[in-house]
């Protein structure tokens, strides 16, 4: 029972690889008048629907003062409807979000993270304020410091700490590295 | 009622561990459904939720799905197994509540810590309490202490999250869990306080039942002994019955013979009244008979034929016979006086005549009234007392003189009275009869006849008192006078008055009689109702005359 136990845990509160960017990507279209936060999800991943609830929370209550954009990744393995179901998802929760759907590769190479459930926040010139995950753990809703920064970033407009990303591997060479523990940097 | 007032050893004691026990059983296999249950929910919660765990574009199952099937399997097996086989057992219930709390926080985990799930550590806390043990409290407070103390201490994130939080977070944890032992705790005494107390109570029902049941027992006993009794009593009971039958068989037999010898019995008691009445009757038309032929031997007749030979031996010279001649000077005046003899002599008569035919009238109603009682039937009718005293009177007109009777009257004007005009007849007959008999040795005769309207207890009637100034009735003769077969005549035969008071009675009415003493004369008054009353019918039988 310890045993399972012990996995469990692992299993839950082992963050996944994200090495971070210092500006936003030239493709990203940010809002001059307001910060942009983008969230980048894996669209079968059970975690994101924590992910998800916690940026639903934040867009309703920063409705006006906030750009959102959300990423799928399209891996081959997943169900074109669970893309669509993702995305049904965004624009119902969060309808002021734009919603596009992205091969893996690109999303590691524009954000240099290969885990579900990274956000980033940018300033209007393109600086990054916020970068992390916004869950206390794999698939756990409520209040955890990677949120509670980046409200603090929403509101000030300063840089805060980052957070571990708690979400499904993007591809399947991040989820080895994670499991060994030489992702790239 | 506190643990300490049921003695260890006693009835309730063993009463109170007995429903203790079975509360703990029932539990055990409530909660061993409940386990199960969970079991199979966590699964069907964690392939709902998190089917899949995902890395790129491979999926594998979830770790959820498996810790649901495996870690809920652990938690499960073993409290299970042991509430199946050994329900009751301390054992048993402190492993579910351990397993109850691990249960809370595997499902917190597969249901992505929402808040909402941490209510199963709170309603497994109350469905605990169901046993009224606070041990087992205590081990599932426990439980919920050493997990968020281990796993704070050495992996805070996992129970805390990722935040840094103070070293003593988990006595907060705790806290509220304690907090709700702080009434459940109280709960489970109160259950047992009240657990004993009905055990108590059943105690003493059970001494009660079992002191009634002795006492039913006893009384069964004395019951089946009465029944024994009673069929004993039965049997001779009905042997008795057998031999009343049979008695009664044999008295119906003498009923029969006796009915046929009442019968001849009565019918010569009958017969004798009859003969009586007709005696007393016939001794009056006899006195007339007599008494007719008395006159017509004395009569002037032959004085007359005398005369009137004369008168033919001598009808040549008829005048001078009646003037010269001594006899035939006085033959025309001796015709004149024997003229007036014979009118006088038909007078007495035609008197005597008319007593016997009235005489033999009434013997023809006797003989009817005979025949009527044969057939069982009379007539009532409005009789007129007055009338029916002036022809008893009349019909003993001839004896009273004889015997130098006085008879004095006094009669009322009294309207008709209902009843059988024959029957008083024979009753006044029988009276005046007896009247002039108690006279026979008193030297003044006086029959005094009154009728008079008296009112007795509030009722009209209709009294006639026949008084004589005989010999009297000695007070200790007043109640026996009317028995059967009493007389105080050496020729008497104790008929007339007991028929008499008979059929007085048999009129709806009564006769009495009143006397001062020996010498002192009697008074007989027979009193008849002026209306019909009710239970009265037409009489029957018939009255003697005291010869």
């Amino acid at each position: 029972m310890l045993l399972g136990t012990g996995v469990l845990i692992a299993y839950d509160f082992t963050p996944g690889h994200a090495a971070g960017i210092n500006t936003a990507p030239a493709d990203i279209a940010l809002d001059p008048a307001m910060p942009t936060l983008v969230m980048v999800v894996h669209p079968g991943c059970t975690c994101t629907r924590a992910s998800l609830a916690a940026l639903e929370t934040i867009a309703r209550t920063h409705e006006g003062r906030l750009s959102i954009h959300v990423f799928a990744s399209q891996p081959r393995g997943v169900r074109a409807t669970s893309i669509a179901e993702c995305r049904q998802a965004v624009e119902q929760t969060i309808p002021v979000a734009s919603f596009e759907a992205r091969p893996a590769a690109d999303l590691n190479t524009d954000f240099q993270t290969d885990t579900s459930g990274t956000v980033f926040l940018f300033s209007p010139e393109g600086r990054v304020l916020f970068a992390g995950g916004i869950t206390a753990s794999r698939g756990h809703e409520g209040d955890n410091p990677g949120l509670q920064h980046l409200l603090e970033s929403i509101a000030t407009g300063q840089a805060t700490a980052g957070h571990p990303v708690f979400g499904c591997p993007l591809s399947v060479s991040a989820d080895a590295c994670i499991r060994d523990q030489e992702c790239p940097k | 009622m506190s643990a300490s007032t049921i003695a260890p050893g006693s009835r309730a004691q063993e009463l109170f561990e007995r429903d203790l026990r079975q509360v703990h059983t029932d539990t055990d296999r409530l909660f061993s459904w409940l386990l199960l249950a969970q079991w199979i929910a966590g699964i069907a919660c964690a392939l709902w939720l998190t089917p899949l765990a995902w890395a790129g574009d491979q999926s594998s199952v979830h770790p959820h799905v498996l810790a649901a099937v495996f870690l809920g399997g652990v938690i499960t097996s073993l409290p299970f197994v042991l509430a199946r086989t050994h329900p009751g057992a301390p054992i048993t219930r402190h492993l579910i509540a351990a397993a109850q709390m691990l249960w809370a926080a595997l499902l917190i985990d597969l249901t992505g810590g929402r808040l909402e799930t941490h209510f199963h550590v709170f309603g497994s806390l109350a469905f605990i309490a169901f046993y009224r043990d606070w041990r087992v409290l205590a081990t599932a407070t426990a439980v919920v202490a050493v997990d968020h103390a281990v796993r704070g201490w050495f992996w805070p994130r996992s129970v805390f999250g990722p935040g840094a939080v103070a070293g003593w977070r988990w006595v907060e944890h705790a806290g509220w869990v304690l907090f709700e032992d702080a009434f459940l705790i109280p709960a489970c005494l109160r259950g047992l306080a009240e657990m004993r107390k009905i055990a108590e109570r059943t105690a003493l029902l059970e001494d009660g039942k079992a002191h009634t049941e002795l006492e039913v027992i006893e009384r069964t006993r004395e019951l089946t002994a009465a029944n024994h009794s009673l069929a004993q009593n039965e049997a001779a009971l009905r042997t008795a019955n057998n031999d009343l039958h049979a008695a009664s068989a044999q008295h119906k037999a003498l009923h029969e013979k006796l009915v046929v010898a009442s019968r001849m019995a009565g019918m010569a008691e009958v017969a004798t009244g009859v003969l009586h009445n007709v005696g007393n009757v016939l001794n009056t038309v006899n006195v007339s008979a007599r008494v007719l032929a008395d006159r017509l031997h004395n009569s002037e007749v032959p004085s007359l034929a005398r005369a009137a030979g004369m008168i033919r031996d001598n009808r040549a010279a008829l005048g001078s016979f009646l003037e010269t001649d001594d006899r035939g000077r006085h033959i025309p005046s001796f015709i004149v006086e024997v003229s007036e003899c014979l009118v006088q002599d038909q007078r007495e008569l035609e008197s005597e005549v008319e007593a016997i035919i009235a005489g033999v009238e009434h013997i023809k109603q006797v003989v009817c009234m005979q025949q009527e009682h044969a057939k069982h039937k009379s007539q009532f009718e409005p009789v007129n007392l007055a009338e029916v005293v002036e022809s008893a009177l009349r019909l003993q007109q001839e004896s009273l003189s004889r015997h130098g009777v006085e008879v004095v009257r006094s009669i009322e004007h009294v309207p008709a009275v209902p009843a059988d005009k024959h029957r008083v007849l024979q009753i006044l007959i029988n009276l005046i009869t007896n009247a002039r008999q108690a006279m026979e040795n008193s030297p003044h005769r006086r029959l005094t006849v009154t009728v008079a309207h008296r009112t007795v207890d509030g009722a009209p009637f209709v009294c006639i008192d026949i008084a004589d100034s005989g010999v009297g009735i000695p007070a200790e003769n007043l109640t026996r006078i009317f028995q059967h077969g009493f007389t105080t005549r050496s020729e008497g035969h104790g008929f007339g008055l007991h028929s008499a008071a008979v059929a007085a009675q048999a009129l709806g009415g009564s006769l009495t009689p009143v006397s001062g003493g020996p010498g002192l004369g009697s008074t007989f008054t027979l009193s008849l109702p002026a209306t019909i009353q009710p239970g009265v019918t037409a009489p029957s039988g018939e009255l003697c005359t005291e010869s």
